[in-house]
Parts: structure tokens; C-alpha cells; sequence
């Protein structure tokens, strides 16, 4: 009962059933420990491994953040892994369950089904994949498949690859494949890449301090055409050269992608709506300098048309082969993520400056546990184009920044120990946001201008008893307003956690939107069995890539969580 | 083996290299394609504050010089961009019937503008993107398969009483076995009215036309049961409405449509007007 009103005292609840619910979700917790307790030592041929994960959310309607109701009340994401090996020899596969999808994701996920399955061997220099994959190329400016399975998103590759490494320092991999989407496939992709790493491969160089690599990767895809009016390219290739020098503490990686012409729905414009034919270009380049308590990394980046994706129709999530991820700083802090900055695929040049340093303890500045000072600053800007009354779309200038800033970021971040059971962390962000390009909604929606204030501090009570709390402020004058959020947790290692926090749009100009979004949860870790149990009011969000949005509903409800692996 | 398979490898990617296509100016056919008697239905899932949605709509009427009556377009308005809670877009251009098929094939949950052509199943997916629909609607329009069946509508439409009699005949060229179902909706073309359209300045259009807007059914979201389907039947159904006088009775028409009730596939689609 405890519980209960600890919820009450942060909103009036209007809930019909929350005690037998939560009485249930601890009730089949409890079950499934147990049943985690009776794993079975099993003698095989071969080793096999697993993970599992399923998260079960229960829905409330709350017309005062606007969650809707949920016909089916419960609704389930779940997955699990399991990898056979025995010598060079792997298989694997993934079972995926969304019964139904969890709110915010594509109801085409609604079903079961084996959505992974791959067996893979290696004889001697060669290795060979049948079924699906995942792979990258370079950075991945061309190709990059992966699964973010937390954004519904999972472009796995179902074909053949082979990796080939035929002397020291060369390494040759081709495939050719489909892609997943949803439940099914699509596109037909052929890739192939090569890299040398010329102190490997070449005896002269093998003593030099200088450490180089060189690459290329080249990635065509087909579709037919079947468009009535426009001649499209059925093949559509892309190639991406790279280099990376590493001498001393001094990095520097550097990629550069062509794309030959690609109409399609992400590059389309008012007057080509079914894509430009110009071709994409994009480069990256990162430097690093890092020694003992100093980092710095320098990195700048040119996008132009390079949205790169196996079915040129493809919006939302789907079909991605090029990965273009922003480059700004990965926040965390739950108010530091309101603004995030989303990659522009047709158009941008970013840079970012990240430094860290380490003042030692015993020195002026370090006191006697040390200190630590990091410094990051991202900018993105539009390109500076120039529109063509053609197919092709626009002309633009390589690598040279436009007028317009989509996005620009200062964080501080200063952590101190002042002993050894207590330590503080202080950040301080500042964010330009431009709402109307980043979220593609149009010109009713201009700059956010947003600071951010954020005070951590992580004490130690005993061996196995810790807590940590954060305060943080975020103030705009634009969007909704004000937010302020305090978490608390508390932590007994190595098996119990408990946290609650609570957001609050005080400064929201409309009285009524002035709302608390509190969050309970708790969790129990148990060797590889991780089960997680909460209550808490989600803000909505709208999700716009490609030009095409959906909205992701608020929601307030209890959710359960249970991980595992062997 | 390691010759070969140098070599292998290389000539992979000689052959990638290759499969590149290089489209040079003019980008644009000119096309004549020849349809048959088979139409095809777009239901376009859209809503007055979806700022990428009249793009959609326009390259959907962009094709209307090819295909002519052959394409039949239907705009359905549903799900977050059809609410009415921000001004100016007050006007409610929702339908039950088109706020049920939304919800039950998941389209503005995959986001807006998206819709789907015929029903049909496109990788496993109702929901076909905006920029896709050209290439599925000319698909379905120059599949040689034989068409199974003719539908006719015929109004009959007092305007005084707003009174609306529609009597549907299906005409059945070869046999369908399975479960058949016949959907009888009205829509009212050129509703003018508030639009959000990105690709206009400022984005808050207060005249925009809103074309074939989907306004209610004659016999429900998921319409009867057509029994006879056998080769050579015709089968006829009749209905009756009164037009609500918020509705513009002159542009107003019928859009007729036989689906698979398995595969939810439509398999012939007529539309006619009331006068």
C-alpha cells in the first residue's frame, strides 16, 4: 500500500484496477523467477547460447496527457536469441512476438515469427554467412545494417555474404541480399568492400610508427520500374572510399560517398514528387588526440541527398542502407533528450569539438580525488543551394554551410568527488533546436531556444547500499515552456533497485498542460535474470522522417520488463 | 583455391560496378498505356493538418491524364492530422467508416501520407508509401489477367428531398469462390477548406481544395455479402440515403467496390455521380 500512495502523491489517480494489476505483475514476476530457478543443465554437441527479452505494458486511458485507450489493454513486445556453435560452425536464430505492438510502434509488427535465422562457417581464410546478417562498411555513410530493436527498427540483410581474408592485412567481404521489412523482405542489394591495412600487408612497413588503412566499399541496389510517367534508374549504386592514419595518440578517419542518381520519396520535392535525380555525395572526417586524462575529437560532416535505401518508396524507419547518425552529443539526462537532433539525409553540414579533461588528484584543481571537466559543441546547418528548374533539383557546394542552423549545442559537464562516498556531477546544456526542419513541420514552427541545467550527486551509504539523485531545470520560452524533473534512486547491489522521478511542465503558457509526468520502477537482478516493474506517464512525441509523421500517443500505465540470458 | 577465389571475388566486384543505371535527360516518358475494363481504387489516408499530404494528393491527379476513369481516388481523412482541435482546422472531415479502416490496417499509425491501392498486399504490407502508388496503380491497370466482373451504378437522386436511390449491378465474367463483399461509399469532391501544405508559403492554406473526400457508406465500413459470384450471374443490390444539406449534393458520388473478404483485395471498383 505503500506504493499506492506514493503514486497519490504525485497525481490524483483515477485508476479502476491498479492494485489487483500490480498484485498480478508482481504475482507473475515471482512465477517467472522461480521458473528461471530451474534451469536445467543440458549436455550437448554443441554450445548453446541465449537471450531473452519481453516488455509488457498495461494501459490507462488519461485524456489529461492524451493517452488513448487501448482496446486490448495489455499490449507485448517480446524477442529471444539463440546462437548454436560448435567449432568454425554458428547458427542462430531469433523468434520476435508483438502481441500486439507496444504503443509508438508500427502495428505491422502485429504477429510471431522467426525473424532471424543464419548458419555460418569458416574454412581457413574464408567465412561464409547463409541467412540473414547484419554488416557495415566503413562508417556506414553507404551501407550499414543493424537493428535498433528498441525503435522498431531492423534492416537485416537475408542472403549470402563472404568474408575473405587472403594475406595478412587484406580483408575482402560481397553480398547479396535482401532486406527485412516488418514481417517480410524487400529490395535486392549487392555490396562488396576492401580493406588493407598497409602495416599489415606490406613487410616494409611493419616497423612504421605510422598506422594506415585504407578502404573502399561499393553497394548497388535493383528495382524494377514500373513508374508510368518518369524513367528510373533501376540499379542505383553507391561507392564510398576511406581512410584512417593513426600515429601515436593521434587519430584521424576520414570517408568520403558518391551515390549516382536515386529519386525517391525522401528526396522528393513540390515539383519532382517523385525524387530528384541529382546525385548524393556526403563526407566525414574525425580526428582524435588522446593521452592520459585528455581527450579531444574533432569531426565534421557533409550530407547532400544521400537518404540511401533498398526500395526507393521507403519512409518512416524502412529499408535503410546508408547510415547517417548525428553528430552531437548523446544525451541522457532525461530533460537533455526533449531536443534531439535528427540527421538531415538531404542536406547538412555539422561539426562537433568534444574535449575532456582529467585534472589530477593532489593538484591545484583536482583536490584529493581528482576532477573532471568536459567541453562539447555541435553545430548543423543547411547547405547553401541553388534551386534548378529541373529534374535535378538544386545545385550545391561541396562541404560549404548554408544560412540556415537546424541545431546547435554547448554542453559543460564538471564531476567532483569531494570524498569517497560522495561525488557530484554538474552539466549545463544549451540547445538551438529548429522544430520546423528537424521535425519537417513546416513554417508555423520556428527556433527553440533551451538551457538546461543538471545537478547529479551519487552517494554511497554503505558496501552495498547506494543513492542518486538529479535535479534538472530546462528553460524555454518557446514550445511548452519550463520543465523541471527530480529523480531519486535507490540501489542495493547487487540485487535491488528502486527509482521514481517525476517531470513537470510548470512554465506550459496553457494552465491546464501544466502537468506531472511521474515514473515509478523497480527491479531485481539475479545473476543473468533481470526482471523490471514500473508505473509511470509517458509525454507524447511526433515522429517525422522521410515526410511522413506519425505520432507516438502519450501513455500512463504499468510496465514489466523481464531480460535473460545463457 | 586461392587464385579462384581471388579472382572470384574481383569479378563480383567488376559485376557490382556494373549495376549502376545512369538516367539522362528527358527524365519523363511520354506514355500510352492501354487499360482495360479493370479500375482500380487509391483510398489516400490523409488529414488537414498532414503538411506532406496535399504532395501525395497532387501526384495521385498527376496521373489522371493516363489512367482517366480507370482511377478511382478516394481521400480518407483519420487518425492525429483529422482531429479538430487546433485552429483553423476546425472543419471535422472524419468519417466512422474511415476512422475504423484506419485502425484496423494500422495507416496512420504508420504515418500520414500513406494509403493503400486496391488492398493489396505489397511486401506483405496493405500500407503502400505516397511515392509508391504510380508504380502499384499501373500494376493493377495493365495486369493482362482477365477482369471477373463489370459493376454499374445507377443513381437516382432527388434533390429537393435530397433523397438517394443507388441500385449496383455486378456483372460476373468468371466464377470467384470464397467470400465476397460489396461496398457502396459517397464522396463529395472540391470541399474547400483550411489545408496544411509544406510545400506552400505560408503553410496554413485557407482554400484548399479537398478532393474526393469520403463522406459516409451506404451499407457500412465493411458493406453485404455478395452470394451469387459464379460466372455469368448478375447480381444487384439497391440502396437509399438521405444527403445531409452540410453536404454540396452536385459533387457528390457513389464509389462501388467488390472485395475479397480473405484477402481484403478489391477486385473491380466503379464510381458515378448522383446527377
Amino acid at each position: 500500500m505503500e506504493f499506492l500512495s506514493y503514486l497519490n502523491y504525485f497525481h490524483r489517480l483515477t485508476i479502476q484496477r491498479p492494485v489487483n494489476l500490480f498484485k498480478k505483475l508482481v504475482l507473475s514476476g515471482v512465477a517467472l523467477l522461480g521458473f528461471s530457478y530451474s534451469q536445467a543443465q543440458i549436455n550437448l554437441p554443441f554450445e548453446v547460447h541465449g537471450n531473452f527479452q519481453v516488455d509488457v505494458q498495461y494501459y490507462l486511458e488519461d485524456s489529461s496527457i492524451g493517452a488513448p485507450p487501448v482496446p486490448e489493454e495489455v499490449l507485448t513486445n517480446g524477442f529471444g536469441n539463440l546462437t548454436f556453435s560448435r567449432g568454425n560452425f554458428n547458427a542462430g536464430l531469433r523468434y520476435e512476438s508483438y502481441l500486439n505492438p507496444l504503443l509508438g510502434f508500427d502495428t505491422r509488427y502485429k504477429g510471431n515469427g522467426i525473424t532471424y535465422r543464419y548458419a555460418d562457417y569458416t574454412v581457413g581464410d574464408l567465412n561464409i554467412t547463409l541467412g540473414n546478417f547484419y554488416e557495415q562498411f566503413g562508417s556506414g555513410l553507404i551501407f550499414r545494417s543493424y537493428e535498433e530493436r528498441g525503435l522498431g527498427l531492423d534492416n537485416a540483410m537475408d542472403g549470402i555474404r563472404l568474408k575473405y581474408n587472403p594475406v595478412a592485412g587484406v580483408y575482402l567481404k560481397g553480398f547479396i541480399a535482401t532486406q527485412r521489412y516488418y514481417f517480410d523482405e524487400a529490395g535486392l542489394v549487392r555490396g562488396a568492400d576492401g580493406e588493407i591495412a598497409l602495416s599489415e600487408a606490406f613487410e616494409g612497413l611493419k616497423s612504421s610508427k605510422t598506422l594506415i588503412t585504407l578502404g573502399t566499399a561499393v553497394v548497388s541496389k535493383f528495382q524494377s520500374d514500373d513508374d508510368p510517367i518518369y524513367k528510373l534508374p533501376e540499379n542505383v549504386l553507391a561507392f564510398a572510399p576511406r581512410i584512417r592514419i593513426n600515429r601515436g595518440n593521434f587519430g584521424l578517419y576520414s570517408e568520403y560517398a558518391y551515390k549516382y542518381n536515386d529519386p525517391s520519396a525522401i528526396n522528393a520535392t513540390a515539383e519532382n514528387p517523385g525524387g530528384i535525380y541529382k546525385p548524393g555525395q556526403g563526407m566525414y572526417i574525425n580526428t582524435t588526440y588522446s593521452r592520459k586524462g585528455l581527450g579531444v575529437s574533432l569531426s565534421g560532416k557533409f550530407i547532400d541527398n544521400m537518404s540511401y535505401r533498398s526500395d526507393r518508396a521507403a519512409v518512416s524507419n524502412d529499408l535503410h542502407l546508408s547510415y547517417l547518425p548525428a553528430l552531437t552529443k548523446q544525451q541522457t539526462y532525461r530533460l537533455a533528450t526533449l531536443y534531439p537532433y535528427a540527421s538531415q539525409p538531404n542536406g547538412e553540414v555539422g561539426y562537433q569539438a568534444d574535449i575532456f579533461y582529467n585534472f589530477k588528484p593532489g593538484s591545484k584543481l583536482g583536490g584529493k580525488y581528482g576532477t573532471y571537466i568536459a567541453l562539447n559543441y555541435s553545430r548543423a546547418n543547411g547547405l547553401d543551394t541553388t534551386r534548378t528548374n529541373d529534374e535535378l533539383g538544386y545545385e550545391s557546394k561541396f562541404f560549404k554551410m548554408g544560412p540556415d542552423k537546424y541545431f546547435e549545442e554547448v554542453n559543460v559537464e564538471f564531476q567532483k568527488k569531494v570524498n569517497k562516498d560522495l561525488k557530484f556531477l554538474v552539466t549545463y546544456i544549451y540547445t538551438l533546436y529548429d522544430e520546423g526542419v528537424i521535425k519537417a513541420l513546416g513554417d508555423k514552427y520556428g527556433k527553440i531556444y533551451a538551457n538546461i541545467g543538471i545537478l547529479e550527486m551519487q552517494y554511497k551509504i554503505s558496501k552495498t547500499h547506494s543513492m542518486r539523485a538529479e535535479v534538472q531545470h530546462l528553460y524555454t520560452e518557446q514550445d511548452k515552456g519550463n520543465w523541471a524533473m527530480l529523480l531519486l534512486e535507490y540501489t542495493i547491489s547487487p540485487h535491488w533497485f528502486v527509482a521514481a522521478f517525476d517531470e513537470y511542465n510548470y512554465g506550459n503558457e496553457i494552465k491546464e498542460n501544466r502537468l506531472h509526468y511521474p515514473n515509478i520502477s523497480m527491479g531485481y537482478t539475479k545473476g543473468a535474470n533481470r526482471i523490471t516493474m514500473g508505473y509511470g506517464k509517458q509525454r507524447e512525441g511526433l515522429l517525422c522522417v522521410g515526410g511522413v509523421c506519425r505520432q507516438v500517443p502519450a501513455s500512463n500505465g504499468f510496465s514489466l520488463s523481464v531480460t535473460s540470458s545463457f | 583455391m586461392k587464385t579462384i577465389l581471388k579472382s572470384a571475388l574481383l569479378i563480383f566486384s567488376v559485376i557490382i560496378w556494373q549495376a549502376c543505371d545512369k538516367v539522362s535527360p528527358p527524365y519523363k516518358e511520354t506514355v500510352v498505356i492501354e487499360t482495360g475494363t479493370r479500375k482500380v481504387l487509391v483510398e489516400d489516408y490523409t488529414g488537414h493538418k498532414c503538411g506532406n499530404c496535399p504532395r501525395a494528393s497532387k501526384s495521385l491527379y498527376d496521373l489522371k491524364p493516363i489512367y482517366g476513369e480507370n482511377l478511382i481516388i478516394m481521400a480518407i481523412h483519420a487518425g492525429f492530422f483529422a482531429q479538430t482541435n487546433v485552429p483553423p482546422f476546425l472543419y471535422d472531415f472524419k468519417t466512422p467508416e474511415g476512422t475504423q479502416l484506419d485502425t484496423d490496417f494500422g495507416i496512420s499509425n504508420a504515418g500520414n501520407p500513406n494509403g493503400m491501392i486496391n488492398r493489396r498486399l505489397v511486401n506483405s504490407s496493405y500500407i503502400i508509401p505516397s511515392t509508391a502508388w504510380a508504380s502499384e496503380i499501373n500494376t493493377v491497370l495493365t495486369d493482362p489477367s482477365p477482369v471477373p466482373l463489370k459493376i454499374s451504378i445507377s443513381n437516382d437522386y432527388n434533390s429537393t428531398s435530397r433523397e438517394l436511390q443507388t441500385d449496383v449491378e455486378m456483372e460476373f465474367f468468371t466464377t470467384l469462390s470464397g467470400d465476397y463483399k460489396l461496398c457502396v461509399f459517397m464522396v463529395e469532391d472540391s470541399i474547400v477548406n483550411w489545408q496544411k501544405d509544406y510545400d506552400v508559403t505560408p503553410n496554413d492554406v485557407p482554400d484548399y481544395i479537398h478532393r474526393e473526400v469520403l463522406r459516409g457508406s451506404m451499407n457500412g465500413t465493411y458493406g453485404n455479402t455478395i452470394s451469387e459470384t459464379t460466372e455469368g450471374a448478375v447480381s444487384s443490390k439497391n440502396y437509399s440515403y438521405s444527403l445531409p444539406v452540410e453536404w454540396n449534393d452536385t459533387q457528390v458520388s457513389i464509389i462501388a467496390f467488390l472485395y475479397d473478404v480473405a484477402t481484403k483485395e478489391i477486385l473491380q471498383v466503379e464510381q458515378a455521380h448522383i446527377e
